[in-house]
């Protein structure tokens, strides 16, 4: 079963609210990833939120403040705020009588709910591809909005903006986003306790990248490691298979102690 | 490992794009966009591929559809900015 909800205060945050039919296991809270890649990952993370809530799991979809269907304009989005939003769902979950609440994020998603249990709590996490680094996150937004000039207009433009308002790739963000965005690091986290954690790689290559190790080898305890050949599902405009995603991921959870 | 350039962007392509064919299949003066159906998306990651395999970065004035238009196009900028 599913309900739409909203919560948060003034019920500022949209969410869809997966809920299973039996008895749960615990809640998931899922973190989206930013701006187009939200878009390319919303049928997955529908599907990955419907296969959870089947296997016993309350998960809980949302739109960051100033996005998708969540109150405020899009150039109220901060990496802050968005760390304030998971806190509500997470609240949210819990005012439900949910007891044991993790974190799934992918992308931007994934260092927000990275960052949020190092400073925070969290039950457990599932990082999808957690994008490590604002500087070089900011640097490929920017390539790709590049090559998208490129292939309108035969050659580059560079990059728009307007006052206080810059243009990444397609979203208006203030410049003190951006600059919030380019401090991101989660190298520089290094949590002293993490929850029990699977760092999933979904990328062309079965090969653990350097970066990933890197935060593996900054955490402790170390996280369960899985790397996924698949298409990064969250950079296509196509269908993308996301099976195998979805079972490394839901076979994890069932292996976490009740 | 493939030494040629041209080779090394071609293993670089369909590794990337999951393409279903050979690298050795892609001329060096196939028109990549039209004969593999490069989307944005997809060439977007033709352009990180390639600053990821030769330690490389586009600038702004390079983002031009000569520069991307074949294997060869490719490789001339990159042999260029390898020195």
């Amino acid at each position: 079963m599913r309900r739409i909800v909203r919560f948060s205060a003034d019920s500022k945050l949209f969410g869809a609210w997966h809920v299973p039919g039996g008895p749960a296991r615990g809640g998931v809270v899922m973190c989206a990833p930013f701006g187009e890649e939200a878009k390319s990952a919303y049928r997955t993370f529908y599907e990955t939120a419907d296969l959870l809530a089947s296997r016993g799991w309350h998960a809980l979809r949302f739109d960051y403040f100033g996005t998708g269907n969540s109150l405020g304009s899009f150039e109220e989005f901060t990496p802050t705020q968005a760390r304030h939003d998971i806190r509500a769902a997470v609240i949210f979950l819990r005012g439900q009588g949910v007891e044991k609440i993790g974190l799934l994020g992918l992308g931007l998603g994934g260092s927000l709910a990275f960052a949020h249990a190092a400073e925070e709590h969290a039950d457990f996490l599932v990082l999808w591809q957690p994008c490590l680094n604002g500087e070089e996150f900011y640097r490929l937004n920017i390539k790709r909005q590049l090559v998208r000039q490129m292939l309108t207009h035969g050659k580059a433009t560079g990059a728009a903006t307007r006052g206080d308002v810059v243009d990444l790739d397609g979203y208006a963000i203030r410049k003190s986003t951006v600059d919030e965005l380019r401090k991101v690091n989660l190298l520089n986290l290094c949590p002293a306790n993490i929850p029990p954690t699977l760092l999933l790689q979904i990328s062309y290559s079965g090969n653990m990248s350097s970066e990933l190790q890197a935060l593996a080898d900054s955490c402790r305890p170390a996280p369960d490691m899985r790397a996924v050949v698949c298409e990064p599902f969250w950079k296509r405009i196509g269908f993308v298979e996301c099976g195998q995603v979805l079972g490394v991921t839901a076979s994890w959870l069932e292996a976490l102690r009740p | 490992m493939a030494d040629r350039i041209e080779d090394r962007i071609k293993a670089m392509i369909v590794e990337r794009l999951f393409l279903s064919v050979s690298p050795d299949d892609i001329a060096d003066d196939d028109p990549l966009m039209t004969k593999y159906e490069i989307d944005s998306v997809r060439l977007f990651e033709i352009v990180i591929g390639i600053e990821e395999l030769f330690g490389i970065s586009f600038e702004d004035e390079e983002f031009s559809l000569e520069t991307f238009q074949n294997v060869a196009a490719i490789s001339a900028i990159v042999r260029n900015k390898l020195g």
